[in-house]
């Protein structure tokens, strides 16, 4: 287990395109980790430049107090998890977990032990003599995060290790996940562009976009506090709705609806009067019985609750009803806005 | 306390790891009798090319299938396996007996023009040496494996059983 401190980190590729722009994050020991964002976005590019699978075009990386930048991958002392497993496939699974440790000849009772160990923990002891094929996609998982338990690394890192698997076996596996960082209390990064596993695991979530950190914080921080128009329509699911507004003295002006701005609201926004802003209103932040009109469009009943989909004005909207609905295409609702955020139109930050 | 913590360790990881030690003896066997019928096909002599040579030919692939197989055989701690790799050790030495000795004892005529001709056996005393060296060694191979193959095999089975038992209780 270790600290990590990623110093003003750029990755800039032998074709001039930079991957990622100035990334600066403090790891403590025994942190979860988790950078999310969209396809391109630089996170599993960091992953690699942590593990030493990148060169690190600029900045620092530090272990536990020692600058490892220029270290080569074998003695970062780090363990990492893929995506797509990278199992060997003639080797049973107790070879596959043990071969690291053969590698560097370490005493066969050792390396049992070591073995038997994480497979205890992993639920893998009937699987030992089997063979990859052999297994289900999440038992593979298992065997590759098992691979990583037995070298007792100071960092694991993940590499969207649930990609591959479907959706209610990632929801266990996201669970064992979680229970092995709270075993071995170990320092985590995670890469994943599913923002439920980020939320669900992380300590702290980097969103990147384009290379660039977005925000650092909690899941709540995240969800709650977004600090620009980017983190705060990646973060939540379905996203959240966007209206251009004009601001005025008491209330904002939007296409097909107006919001009464609160005390502290009119205070906040006293710089922006007579000027647009951007309103973001969560789905589940919008409820029926309102003066807001909507024209449904369709329903997606979830069983607890149900998605509304609509227009007001012309804007697309989804509203996320704690109910059963049965709304019909055509159907006007009455909605109401019970918490929004502003956000400044040119920076795309969060007015605060 | 120690040791039988260690021999009860080895116990177990041999229920996860394979009898590298007999199948890699079993493929060195295979080695040695490569270049035992490499020495002996090499002969170029009259004397060799009879109803023997095919029968030598289907032994010698025989030999290496059957000792392959016992290779995988004991690899999984397989103890009828390790017993077959017994008995082929034994016949290999048995073989000894049969084409070298008869082509080191045949005699043969060898002329070189304009020399007078002269006697010597098919198979001269160096090469009859070497033929039994890699036989010996084929033999021992298999049967040293066999005989480790038998007495982890009888182990594994032994700790499973009482793994079994203990499960049972």
């Amino acid at each position: 287990m270790a600290d990590l401190s990623l110093q003003h980190l750029d990755k800039i590729y032998d074709n001039k395109v930079q991957a990622v722009f100035d990334f600066n994050l403090d790891v403590k020991d025994g942190e979860f980790i988790v950078l999310v964002g969209p396809s391109g976005c630089g996170k599993s590019t960091t992953l690699r430049m942590v593990a030493g699978l990148e060169d690190i075009t600029k900045g620092k990386l530090i272990i536990d107090g020692k600058d490892v930048t220029s270290m080569p991958p074998k003695d970062r002392d780090i363990a990492m998890v893929f995506q797509n497993y990278a199992l060997y496939g003639h080797m049973t699974v107790y070879e596959n977990m043990a071969f690291s440790l053969m590698l560097r000849k370490e005493n066969k009772n050792v390396i049992h032990q070591k073995v038997m160990a994480a497979a205890e923990i992993l639920g893998l002891v009937d699987q030992l003599n089997k063979k990859p094929k052999q297994l289900s996609g999440g038992q593979r998982q298992r065997v590759a995060m098992g691979r990583a338990i037995v070298r007792q690394p100071k960092v694991f890192l993940f590499d969207e290790p649930l990609s591959n698997l479907d959706a209610k076996l990632r929801g266990s596996m996201r669970r064992e996940i979680m229970l092995l960082h709270k075993r071995l209390g170990a320092t985590m990064i995670y890469v994943t562009h599913d923002q439920t596993e980020a939320l669900t695991l992380a300590d702290r979530i980097v969103c990147m976009s384009m290379g660039y950190v977005q925000q650092i914080g909690t899941p709540l921080e995240l969800y709650d506090t977004p600090a620009n128009l980017f983190v705060a329509s990646f973060i939540g699911l379905p996203p959240m709705n966007l209206f251009d507004v004009d601001v005025l003295e008491d209330k904002l002006v939007g296409e097909g609806f107006e919001y009464v701005l609160s005390a502290e609201q009119k205070l906040l926004l006293r710089n922006y009067v007579g000027s647009q802003i951007v309103l973001g209103v969560r789905p589940e932040h919008i409820d029926i019985n309102g003066d807001i009109d909507m024209d449904v469009t369709n329903n997606e009943n979830l069983g607890q609750n149900t998605l509304v989909h609509g227009h007001i004005g012309k804007k697309h909207v989804v509203a996320k009803i704690r109910d059963w609905c049965n709304y019909k295409p055509g159907d006007k609702v009455q909605m109401k806005f019970t918490h929004v955020h502003f956000f400044d139109k040119q920076t795309t930050n969060a007015i605060r | 306390m120690l040791n039988n913590d260690k021999k009860q360790m080895k116990l177990d990881r041999m229920r996860y790891t394979k009898n590298a030690m007999s199948s890699n003896m079993a493929l060195l066997a295979i080695v040695a009798n490569v270049v035992y019928f490499v020495v002996m096909y090499k002969i170029n002599n009259k004397a060799m090319y009879e109803l023997m040579m095919g029968a030598s030919v289907i032994t010698n692939l025989l030999f290496m299938l059957t000792v392959f197989l016992c290779s995988e055989g004991v690899k999984k701690y397989n103890i009828k396996y390790a017993a077959a790799m017994i008995v082929i050790g034994a016949i290999e030495l048995v073989r000894i007996f049969i084409w070298p000795l008869k082509l080191h004892n045949t005699e043969t005529k060898i002329t070189v023009p304009g020399q007078e001709p002269i006697m010597t056996t098919v198979l001269n005393d160096g090469q009859f040496v070497l033929v039994i060296v890699l036989l010996v060694c084929a033999a021992a191979l298999l049967i040293a494996g066999g005989i480790i193959g038998v007495i982890r095999g009888k182990q594994l089975a032994a700790y499973n059983e009482s793994l079994k038992q203990a499960e049972q209780n």
